[in-house]
């Protein structure tokens, strides 16, 4: 991988290429400041950046700001970016995430934790290449973006996918590491639920490729507009399923929260290609609470309330029609 | 230190940078101290304390991976009395410059700056 890594900071720019050599199968630039990186970022003569470590308290733009300008760009929309932070800054840490960032490496750095984490980012690399390079074997030179190779490319329906362009909806993954680093203080006044399509299996048996593309981003898009009054994060999570981590103590209630969402939905008027209605509606699993919870149990808490919304989502499958909780009275 | 620093070839040049670093922030923090307790102004009374405060967020992030973890975990600790103090706690005002003349002493006495100090 070639990396770029921005901190004001030259020990750590100093530690981070040593340890970069150390590694010895990557590369490294530096810079330190935003102006700097992006000069890099956009010289046109000079090597493709595969993955991005950002600080985030930096002097005028600040690292999140970066995050933002990256992810506009369309050869950095999905390229890994790891935030370098303190851990007390929890409100930058959630403002990065909602940015685009990926995952974030504490300081002071844990050399074994910074080699982890770079290698998981390798992995992915990997995987990104070898998909992309399946789908190009199989499209020859056609527009991978474009609708018609949209419609033959089809996510499995347990498959997450990247959603872009939704304000708050982030990466599966990222949404994984968000937790699981926290700690347990952190994530105390923090609430995790899920939404589940109701009959994904057959809206996904009926749906073509980008038909089922345009339908979860749009339910992302109702999601995160439900919940834009408070502080949270959304990823989708294959199956019909969105993850959500909300903040600040709120549980939402529900039953209202799946109103809310089904009710924007409806006015969103979701439909097909060939113009027939789309109805779709989901439901909300248990609010689980993250009191006494990190690591590995944070990551639980992520499974429980996916497993949920599933069921309930399984519970309502039969009856499509009746997606209102509170009784409408005349 | 952890094993996998001590082993990373190269340290030894960025601990010398970083203790060279050191001196310069030292003389900085001193100074910005001295201006938000002798100021009249409340203005820049604030405005040095949030200058330790950044020389101090640095050196949190920077200290521990170099090897010098009780520096690190210092530093941290009085960054957030600063940030408590100009978050509106301002009970704790003697504390917070009671440990910054601590964190002061302790920075001077490290055994590590025997023999290494520069000229600022």
């Amino acid at each position: 991988m070639h990396l770029l890594a921005v901190d004001d900071d030259p020990i750590i720019l100093e530690l981070l290429v040593e340890f970069v050599q150390y590694l010895g199968n990557h590369t490294i630039e530096t810079a330190t400041c935003v102006t700097d990186a992006l000069e890099l970022v956009a010289r046109e003569n000079g090597e493709k950046f595969d993955c991005f470590l950002l600080d985030i308290q930096m002097p005028g733009t600040d690292g999140i700001e970066l995050c933002k300008i990256l992810r506009g760009r369309p050869d950095h929309k999905s390229t890994p970016i790891l935030m370098l932070t303190a851990m007390s800054d929890k409100a930058y840490i959630d403002r990065a995430f909602g940015a685009g960032a990926n995952d974030y490496v504490t300081k002071p750095f844990e050399i074994d934790e910074l080699r982890g984490r770079i290698g998981l980012v390798d992995s992915l690399i990997t995987q990104q290449l070898k998909e992309a390079g399946e789908n190009q074997q199989s499209f020859g030179d056609a527009e991978l973006n474009s609708e018609d190779t949209a419609n033959e490319i089809k996510h499995p329906l347990y498959e997450p996918f990247k959603i872009h362009d939704v304000d708050g909806v982030i990466e599966h993954n990222a949404l994984e590491n968000y937790v699981s680093l926290l700690s347990q203080k952190q994530l105390f006044g923090s609430t995790v639920f899920a939404f589940c399509i109701r009959g994904i299996a057959d809206l996904y048996k009926e749906t073509s490729g980008f038909e089922y593309q345009c339908l979860i981003t749009d339910v992302s898009e109702a999601i995160a507009s439900s919940l834009e009054k408070n502080q949270f994060l959304v990823s989708y999570a294959g199956s019909g399923v969105f993850v959500c981590v909300v903040e600040r103590g709120w549980q939402p209630d529900p039953c209202s929260i799946t109103d809310r969402v089904n009710l924007t939905l409806h006015h969103m008027g979701l439909c097909f290609n060939d113009g027939k209605p789309m109805k779709a509606s989901v439901s909300t699993g248990e609010m689980v609470r993250l009191v006494w919870k990190s690591g590995d149990k944070a990551i639980d808490a992520l499974a429980t309330a996916f497993e949920s919304a599933e069921r309930e989502s399984s519970r309502f499958a039969q009856n499509l029609e009746d997606f209102w909780y509170a009784r409408q009275s005349a | 230190m952890t094993s996998a620093i001590v082993s990373m070839p190269g340290i030894e040049r960025i601990q010398n940078r970083f203790l060279q670093k050191l001196d310069q922030r030292e003389v900085r923090l001193s100074n910005a101290i001295h201006v938000s307790c002798e100021n009249d102004s409340e203005r820049e009374r604030k405005e040095a304390l949030r200058e330790c405060q950044q020389i101090l967020h640095k050196l949190a992030g920077s200290s521990g991976t170099v090897g010098f973890k009780d520096l690190g975990e210092g530093a941290r600790y009085c960054e957030e009395l600063i940030e408590a103090y100009l978050a509106g706690q301002t009970s704790g005002k003697d504390q917070m410059y009671e440990m910054l003349t601590c964190f002061l002493k302790g920075v001077e006495a490290m055994p590590e700056r025997k023999g290494h100090r520069t000229a600022v």
